[in-house]
């Protein structure tokens, strides 16, 4: 491992992974068929769950 | 407990996986460079590690905190240059463990303090700093009269050359006597430490008193040590600025 | 504490207790002197006081039997209190290190009180001592509420509680004693050091172990900042505090890092305690009161997740902002900071997620204080990420660096942030453990918000205004080309921003002070009704 590869894998395989691992979040986070699990996840902490919808 | 990985369902550990990726791409690909940077950073060919006495100093500045208000890193900046001396190299703290760079300056720079002020302003300086700068505000430190303990320096340098910091086997058995010989210029021990450590190294009483070992002697050392190691900044600000 | 363990858990209760006061035996005589005896003297001190509390309990009659289908709130109830005792301590060497930069004459001369060794003092006590045990006591609680289960076991909580603040004081009574490795916001020694790992494994084990018997599918958000809260300070706090022992019975040890690979390893550290201590899990802190204290879900839960990944992700990055101009290399230096600069999307959105869920609930905010802190505190997050971002852009860097705007912008982030979210989830917490409506006092709730806000806004400013003062004083040159003024004007400039900053913390300090005699006059006065609550079951799909 010299520096120069280290260097140039920081800047090729890391960009890769960072643009990667955000769409992976963002299709993850806000695909259309976890919705209903998600708001049901924010109002599970309080206590009239049910009742306010 | 024994259903326990069982238990451990894949969202929680693939929870746990996930943050595990995330964070440490960052740090992988920041730090992991800097592991081969030897190849890139030219550590001096002159510079020399710290003498028994003034890593004794060292030690003491770290106990009291004096990183905290003094960085010991000259930024490459004109009014930085202008002000303290020619800028940091990475190189001069190859042999910092830790380094002590610093994140702030209550009081000014310290990295090229070594020789601007006299031993005799420094001792005065460090009882009371207010007798010599009537507007600091640096506390005073009279307690460092006190004699200085010596019993880990053989120890201390042994570790520092397990960690790569070239002090050889003749430097870590003379650690103590070399501690004591650098502020007894007239014993004969004191010539012993120039020829490890170099000519330029300062022998000298340093709290003026030669008869007893004090933290003083460490600490005024230390001080006049900082920026001396190498002339290798000097070198290079003058070829960036012919 | 002895009285809620069932009689099995009570032996080995009992027997970690033996070992804590063993361990504490070895050290204090292998080391025979030095900060390491006192240390180990410490430890057997603890031990024994636990040997006394447990061992007395041993044969009191068993915990009901239900308990297991209640919330173990007893450890919160400890932590609660340690982070009381810790806010005076920390807060108190807080308010005093600032006025010793007004009145330097006033320093005792006696080692232990100066500057540098009591600053140390401050930081430790705040970070560690007052926000480490609000973490773990507020964690243990909406891991519960949220997994609506009982605690995995009821002896590991107080290890970890324990054993923490075990930590904390070798820390704190080191530093007394100048005991430091100096690193920043590393400072305790290398014995400390692994015994933190050992806490912290704990810690994680027991969270993923409740996690594991969770009622509820989903694992909440707030936990998920909390987790990564517990793995990522593990990850830094092993690789920054790598350390080579001069010996093994002194307390003396070196890092094995050197230079400027130290100084990467000291930032990606410092920065990411930042972001994993002081950030990441008082989101999940954030997360969980905010919505519960004003009864609305989060405005975006989905962002929510979303902002979870873009900090967990960018924050490991933006540490070597703090070494711009130095002898860093460059490329690492841009990616400090164009991270840092990115770090604002994430960090703006988890602030605007938590204005935009007190939308509609503007009443509740200005009439419950508690809600007003928690308000308070994401107006400056969203604030201080914004500042944060600034600073670490290079030229900015050039004139904050090494000044007090630094300082400024770290107490906006703590006094802003970190304290006002906390004390939102006291005043939720206290009370609903003591088996209350409300606080004792409410209106020394209020008092404690309008101190606490005074006294965070003058120290910013004061510091804002030292910090760009001294930039520009450094910089400034004469038209012959020399520097204008010499370090010591500089240092004369700052005297009366130092006096204000003293005044501003001793208002935060006074506000302090009002919550900790609300608080305990609070729990002091049902103690009988302050039992565990029973588990909420899963309401119906």
């Amino acid at each position: 491992m010299t520096h120069d590869l280290l260097v140039y894998l920081s800047k090729t395989v890391g960009l890769v992974w960072l643009m990667g691992f955000f769409v992976i979040v963002v299709i993850r986070t806000y695909s259309p068929s976890r919705r209903r699990a998600y708001e049901a996840a924010a109002r599970s902490i309080l206590p009239d769950a049910e009742e306010t919808r | 407990m024994l259903r326990l990985h069982y238990n451990l369902e894949k969202l929680s550990m693939g929870l746990v996986g996930a943050i595990i990726v995330a964070a440490s791409i960052g740090g992988l690909v920041e730090i992991a460079p800097l592991f081969t940077i030897d190849e890139t950073v030219a550590v001096p060919d002159d510079l020399r590690p710290h003498t028994p006495l003034e890593l004794a100093g060292r030690e003491i500045y770290i106990r009291e905190g004096c990183y905290a208000c003094h960085s010991q890193m000259v930024r490459s900046l004109a009014d930085e240059i202008d002000r303290y001396g020619p800028y940091s190299l990475a190189g001069e703290s190859a042999y910092d463990h830790p380094m002590l760079w610093g994140s702030k300056r209550t009081g000014p720079d310290l990295a090229r303090l070594g020789g601007k002020y006299s031993d005799l302003w420094h001792v005065e300086h460090l009882v009371d700093p207010r007798s010599v700068v009537p507007a600091s505000i640096m506390p005073a430190y009279p307690w460092l009269a006190r004699p200085l303990d010596t019993g880990l320096l053989h120890d201390k340098l042994a570790t520092l050359a397990r960690l790569g910091v070239p002090y050889d086997e003749a430097m870590i058995a003379a650690a103590k006597t070399d501690a004591l010989a650098q502020s007894r210029p007239d014993s004969d021990g004191a010539e012993a430490v120039t020829v490890r450590y170099g000519g330029k190294v300062a022998v000298r009483a340093f709290d003026g008193d030669p008869e007893t070992l004090t933290e003083m002697d460490a600490v005024v050392a230390y001080l006049q040590s900082l920026g001396t190691l190498t002339e290798a900044p000097y070198r290079v600000l003058a070829e960036d600025r012919p | 504490m002895a009285g809620t363990l069932s009689i099995p858990e009570r032996q080995i209760a009992l027997l970690l207790s033996g070992l804590l006061a063993l361990l504490g035996l070895v050290m204090a005589a292998a080391a025979r002197h030095g900060v390491m005896v006192v240390h180990g003297a410490m430890a057997l001190g603890l031990g024994v006081v636990l040997i006394f509390i447990v061992g007395g309990a041993l044969y009191d009659p068993a915990p009901p039997t239900d308990r297991m289908r209640r919330y173990y709130d007893a450890p919160t109830r400890f932590g609660i209190v340690m982070t009381l005792v810790w806010a005076l301590i920390g807060m108190s060497a807080g308010v005093w290190v600032a006025a010793l930069l007004y009145w330097p004459e006033a320093t005792p001369l006696w080692p232990a009180t100066s500057f540098g060794r009591l600053r140390p003092v401050h930081t430790t006590g705040i970070i560690f001592g007052f926000g480490g045990n609000a973490l773990i006591a507020t964690s243990f609680h909406v891991l519960q509420r949220t997994a609506r289960a009982r605690l995995a076991d009821s002896v590991s909580p107080w290890v970890v509680l324990l054993g923490y603040n075990l930590f904390c004081a070798w820390a704190v009574t080191g530093y007394l004693m100048g005991s430091t490795q100096s690193k920043e916001y590393a400072e305790a020694e290398w014995y400390a050091d692994l015994w933190l790992v050992v806490i912290w494994v704990t810690y994680f084990i027991l969270y993923l172990r409740t996690l594991a018997r969770r009622a509820e599918p989903h694992i909440y958000v707030a936990n998920w900042y909390y987790l990564a809260f517990i793995l990522v300070v593990a990850m830094l706090h092993i690789v920054n505090n790598l350390a080579l022992p001069v010996r093994l019975t002194t307390a003396e040890s070196f890092p094995i890092w050197a230079g400027v690979q130290d100084a990467m390893v000291q930032w990606w550290y410092g920065h990411n305690a930042v972001a994993f201590f002081l950030t990441s899990g008082f989101l999940g802190m954030l997360y969980y009161f905010l919505p519960v204290r004003s009864g609305r879900p989060i405005w975006s839960y989905r962002l929510s997740i979303l902002s979870f990944w873009g900090i967990t992700f960018f924050y490991i990055w933006v540490g070597s902002h703090h070494l711009h101009y130095t002898a860093l290399p460059y490329w690492a230096q841009t990616l400090g900071m164009t991270f840092s600069v990115m770090l604002l999307v994430p960090s703006w959105a988890s602030a605007g997620n938590a204005i935009a869920t007190l939308n509609g609930a503007w009443h509740k905010v200005r009439d419950d204080a508690t809600l007003r802190f928690m308000f308070v505190a994401a107006v400056f997050y969203g604030l201080s990420t914004f500042e944060g971002s600034f600073l670490a852009i290079r030229p900015v860097n050039s004139l904050s660096h090494y000044t007090d705007w630094t300082v400024g912008h770290v107490h906006s982030g703590t006094l802003g942030w970190v304290a006002m979210i906390i004390f939102g989830a006291l005043y939720t917490l206290v009370p609903q453990l003591s088996g209350r409506e409300t606080m004792a006092s409410p209106r020394a709730v209020e008092w404690h918000f309008w101190l606490a806000v005074a006294g965070t806004l003058v120290y910013v400013v004061s510091m804002w205004n030292a910090g760009i003062t001294q930039g520009l004083m450094w910089r400034t040159y004469q038209e012959s080309g020399a520097l204008s003024y010499s370090f010591l004007e500089s240092v004369r400039a700052m005297a009366p921003y130092y006096l204000l900053r003293t005044i501003g913390g001793a208002l935060f300090l006074t506000g302090m002070v009002i919550c900790v005699w609300n608080c305990r006059a609070t729990m002091r006065v049902a103690p009988g009704a302050a039992t565990d609550h029973p588990l909420v079951a899963q309401p119906a799909e």
